[in-house]
């Protein structure tokens, strides 16, 4: 894909994206406008979990009875504390912890270099092989999952992490995308400068491209990681053992073969349990995403 | 095609090559062979047991031409592409903007606004019965406030499409945190200098900003089309496909096909048309590509 | 533009650093993912022993039961063991799914009546016929239901022995019955008499809307079965290879329902609020529900109020509603331990195990009837209601014996797009209509499947 620089602005930064947004006159206006709308919009997506938090400190009773009480009437803690004493669900964080982990660092590693490839080095098949890549994601996971079953069952890793981990080095097409896009928005002649200096192509990579990309590399982790906790196909249909189980199939324990009976305080404080770490992966990407931007601010 | 003509050019390309080999690799191991193995299947009756009967042509016949609901899920997909990819896009953006604000609390702000995007699951489902309830929901209640009469959200043929837009906004995080990446990322030199200009802020964004993030934008609306064609979890937790086959999306339909029906070859077909129909329309989105999207680190 | 300084070791640099840390990663995956020790299947056995694998789908509250009766059996049968796993929930056919097109299924694993023609036609589970026979001093075949014995057979030949199998009843408010004056549901009551009761009780608010129902109402495919056929309409042809739905008997059926929800026998969808147990917060007094609820309606219900079940009403005409539906053990076709997992299937289904799975924990009704006494004894216990729960078992006496055909996730999938809707008041649409088109794309899927 040979595109031409037809560029709407000429003036291109030499320097490092800084964390500063346009400076504005009428900033106290501005900032109780968005305030307000953000205030609005978080308040509307936070009644769910609010209604998830008063879910899991019922009894089953009073989930069931009309009307809808908001504050449960009596604070039942024990239903976190069922959670881990009628399934493992200590075990099942801990899996989840392992498979995301891996999901993270294979994503990254394996994902960071094709985006570059396919963003900055000229190759024959560049743009057809980036729409072979772009076609692995047009194909609905349940049309090669028994392919891969069989697969995964004649090597003999069926059972084990390595179906989940393993494939996760070999590159993902949504996240080669993104590594992509982004690098094609870095100026050209940082690249051209480095040249200069005698860098080769990988030290390019690695310590220009890299570092400067730290927005991408925490998106990407997040995806990663959200992909990896509720992943519940693969587990489901890899493992055969309840130790393997993440969280995502582990919870679906509280529902019951009994028709329509799932014991939702049980299932809401697991929920509400297996989102923490990814409250806390959030906040830590975000950091990320602040600090990588100022730091190769600092050091160009 | 591209030929490297010159040494440095050959080098190039083996180094393009070689970057890109992670996703390679992992095409030709996990990917290539279960695509060509649907697709053999596509033109086979197999029913998930013994040698499959290769009938030619006849499941693509049968498809367009006597199968209904190969038509619904034609209908409600194209509706439901159309209904959320754009209102996706805007609407993203207007978050994301609001998102990369240096107000107090900010970070807080965006946990909260991504956290929906990554909430799955029966908790989800049985959240969404609350809110869409036709009599008792939130929704309802808060239209009733403004005299809007009851309206069967979930229930209804007719308006359950939109429902199903206002579920999918609701995991809008992931294009959010997107665009928020390539907010990051624009240098602020590019807003002094157009603020020295004299450009006010609706001005910066039309001519910084908006270019600046073009890839993005190229980025959020390719992956969102090919992940609203696939529309699966909500419809197969909530509805079923239905009533009367109105959110019978093409995931819904190749899923049931193949891991209800056991029909798998006949998914494969199914599966195969959806994938042409993505793969046209991501061509086409690229080809207008070089019109639209503008990129800083383009080569000649 | 490219300007290239160096040329030669640049890119077999490059080309070393890449694959090097490539390499480590992989390397690393491999390692954190290796760290967490699998369960070795087929390890674990001593020399000689066999390990068989059994998935249940029960959930985490029928774990331990499980776990005590494989625990029962690998201590009488040492060279035996058992890797149980329950996955819960509908998730448990897209593994099953899976595992069968790989022939990778369990040796043993849970398959639902409705489930049992789906795997025999496709050659997932074994013919049992041959080992019942020869073992059927033990098996006892007529210590099963009659009706279930005919949804586990296909082509007359068994292909599981049942877990439990269930019907519908009706529970009763009987604080609401005793507050509206009305005497409690004979025995022998018909659906006209529950109409005619129940809409006694039914509210609407200024704006025309009810607001109180007469019951609770569930369209369940497999139990709606049972009161097609007791108002003598049939649903298949005899040998299942057509559906024969649209028939003036089905038709009069589901106008009567039809006509009695508008009435307000039953919430029309979205009429009731959503993810409340309307009858156990009152909202109405007769709920339609099998005895699988019993435990969690004592829960829900607490001290609230009394109740009490009755039987399933007889049709106009006085005949049998009961379809029934179960749950059973198959064995996988691609079992390389045929006898062992007949050993433990057929110490699954004895009276021992079913004693300890479904009539102590007070499960739905046992698919041995030599369970019934026990079931009922813990039903009994403490008192608690409802005190009439042995109509359940009684009422399999006189049951409609309706197997069901290989294409049953097609024809649920139909039923839950075209009758549903019709039985809720989504759509207008009367059986008139709604039927035709259902029986059209049931018999469309037939065909398409015998390509």
């Amino acid at each position: 894909m040979a595109r031409q620089q037809s560029a709407p602005v000429t003036k291109t930064a030499s320097q490092a994206p800084r964390w500063e947004m346009g400076v504005s006159q009428h900033r106290l206006v501005g900032a109780f406008a968005t305030y307000f709308m953000l205030v609005i919009g978080a308040v509307i997506l936070m009644i769910p979990f609010f209604w998830m938090l008063s879910t899991s400190l019922k009894t089953l009773d009073e989930v069931n009875t009309w009307p809808i009480t908001w504050i449960p009437s009596e604070w039942i803690w024990q239903n976190y504390i069922d959670v881990f004493q009628r399934i493992p669900f200590a075990r099942f964080l801990m899996n989840s912890i392992m498979l995301a982990t891996g999901g993270i660092v294979g994503s990254i590693i394996s994902c960071s270099l094709p985006g570059f490839g396919f963003a900055r080095l000229r190759f024959p098949g560049r743009s057809f092989l980036f729409f072979v890549m772009l076609t692995t994601l047009m194909m609905p996971a349940w049309v090669v999952i028994v392919p891969h079953f069989m697969m995964f069952n004649t090597i003999g890793w069926l059972d084990t992490f390595l179906p989940i981990v393993v494939p996760s080095f070999f590159g993902n097409a949504f996240y080669i995308f993104l590594f992509r896009q982004y690098f094609l928005g870095i100026p050209k002649e940082l690249e051209d400068a480095a040249r200069v200096d005698g860098c080769s192509t990988f030290r390019i990579f690695w310590q220009i491209f890299l570092p400067m990309s730290l927005p991408v590399i925490a998106t990407v982790a997040v995806f990663a990681f959200f992909y990896y906790w509720n992943d519940l196909l693969y587990p489901l249909v890899y493992f055969r053992s309840q130790h393997n189980f993440p969280v995502s199939l582990g919870m679906r324990m509280f529902q019951t073969a009994e028709f329509n009976v799932i014991h939702y305080p049980r299932m809401m404080a697991a929920a509400l349990m297996s989102l923490i770490p990814c409250i806390l992966v959030f906040s830590f990407a975000q950091r990320l995403f602040i600090q990588g931007v100022v730091i190769t601010g600092v050091e160009k | 095609m591209y030929l490297p003509k010159t040494k440095m050019a050959r080098r190039e390309a083996i180094e393009g090559l070689l970057f890109i080999l992670p996703w390679l690799v992992g095409y030709l191991i996990f990917r290539l062979g279960p695509l060509l193995a649907s697709f053999y299947l596509s033109f086979t009756n197999y029913g998930g047991t013994g040698t499959p009967k290769w009938i030619g042509v006849g499941n693509y016949g049968y498809m367009f031409s006597e199968d209904p609901r190969f038509w619904d899920s034609v209908r409600s997909t194209l509706t439901f592409v159309v209904g959320f990819l754009p209102l996706s896009l805007v609407i993203g953006l207007g978050i994301a903007l609001l998102m990369n604000q240096k107000v107090r609390g900010i970070l807080l702000f965006r946990g909260i606004y991504y956290l929906p995007a990554v909430t799955t699951g029966v908790a989800v489902a049985l959240l969404w019965q609350f809110v869409f309830h036709k009599q008792y929901g939130v929704l309802s209640g808060i239209l009733g406030w403004f005299g809007v009469p009851q309206i069967g959200w979930l229930v209804d043929p007719n308006v359950v499409m939109y429902a199903f837009i206002l579920m999918a906004l609701w995991g809008i995080g992931g294009t959010m945190i997107v665009y928020l990446a390539g907010l990051q990322a624009i240098p602020s030199e590019l807003y002094e200098a157009a603020t020295i200009d004299g450009a006010n802020s609706l001005q910066r964004f039309w001519t910084v900003t908006l270019p600046l993030l073009t890839p993005v934008i190229f980025f959020n609306l390719v992956t969102g089309l090919i992940a609203a064609f696939q529309i699966f979890e909500n419809a197969y937790i909530m509805t079923g496909g239905g009533p009367n086959y109105a959110t019978y999306f093409f995931g819904l339909n190749i899923y049931f096909t193949a891991f209800r029906s056991l029909r798998f070859g006949y998914a494969s077909t199914i599966a195969y048309i959806l994938f042409v129909l993505i793969a046209a329309l991501t061509l086409f989105v690229m080809g207008t590509s070089r019109r639209w999207v503008y990129y800083a680190g383009e080569k000649e | 533009m490219n300007r290239y300084r160096n040329s030669g070791g640049v890119s077999r640099r490059s080309f070393l650093q890449l694959s090097a840390a490539t390499g480590f990663f992989v390397g690393a995956g491999a390692l954190l993912s290796s760290c967490v020790p699998a369960a070795a299947p087929g390890g674990q056995a001593g020399a000689g022993g066999v390990t068989l694998r059994f998935v249940t789908n029960h959930g985490e509250s029928d774990v331990p039961l499980f776990k005590q009766v494989i625990e029962t059996f690998m201590q009488a049968n040492p060279e035996i063991t058992i890797d149980h796993l329950d996955v819960a929930g509908n998730e448990f056919y897209d593994t099953i799914n899976a595992q069968g097109v790989a022939q990778q299924l369990p040796d043993v694993w849970y398959t639902r009546t409705f489930d049992i023609p789906v795997y025999a036609s496709k050659g997932w589970t074994t013919n049992l016929q041959a080992l019942v026979d020869r073992d059927s001093a033990e098996v006892r075949v007529d210590d099963f239901w009659p009706a279930q014995v005919a949804q586990m057979r296909w082509n007359n030949e068994l292909y599981a022995l049942p877990y439990d199998f269930s019907n519908v009843g009706i529970y009763y408010n009987k604080k609401m019955f005793d507050e509206v004056g009305m005497a409690y549901p004979s025995e022998t009551w018909t659906w006209p008499d529950l109409v005619e009761i129940a809409l006694n009780f039914v509210q609407k608010d200024s704006s025309g809307q009810f607001t109180r129902w007469g019951l609770q109402f569930f369209n369940w495919n497999w139990v709606f079965h049972g009161l097609l056929m007791g108002w003598g309409g049939k649903i298949f042809t005899d040998d299942l290879s057509e559906c024969i739905i649209d028939s003036p008997e089905n038709r009069e059926c589901f106008d009567f329902f039809i006509a009695a929800r508008q009435q307000g026998l039953y919430p029309a969808a979205g009429a009731a609020p959503a993810g409340v147990d309307p009858f156990a917060s009152g909202l109405l007094p007769m709920a339609f529900q099998g005895s699988w609820a019993t435990t969690s309606m004592r829960s829900n219900i607490g001290d609230k109020f009394d109740f009490d079940c009755a039987p399933m009403p007889l049709s106009p005409a006085g005949k049998s509603c009961i379809n029934a539906a179960g749950g059973a053990w198959g064995i996988a076709t691609n079992t390389q331990n045929l006898e062992a997992a007949w050993k433990f299937v057929k110490f699954l289904t004895s009276t021992e195990s079913t004693n300890t799975l479904i009539s102590e924990p007070l499960r739905s009704i046992p698919g041995r009837k030599s369970s019934v006494p026990l079931w009922n004894e813990t039903a009994a216990q403490g008192g608690l209601p409802p005190a009439s729960v042995q109509v359940f078992p009684a009422q399999m006496d006189g049951a409609n014996a309706a197997p069901f055909p290989p294409y049953w996730q097609d024809y649920s999938n139909a039923w839950n797009n075209l009758i549903a809707p019709m039985l809720d008041g989504v759509v207008t649409d009367g059986p008139d209509i709604v039927l035709p088109m259902f029986q059209q794309e049931v018999n469309r899927l037939i065909a398409q499947s015998n390509v």
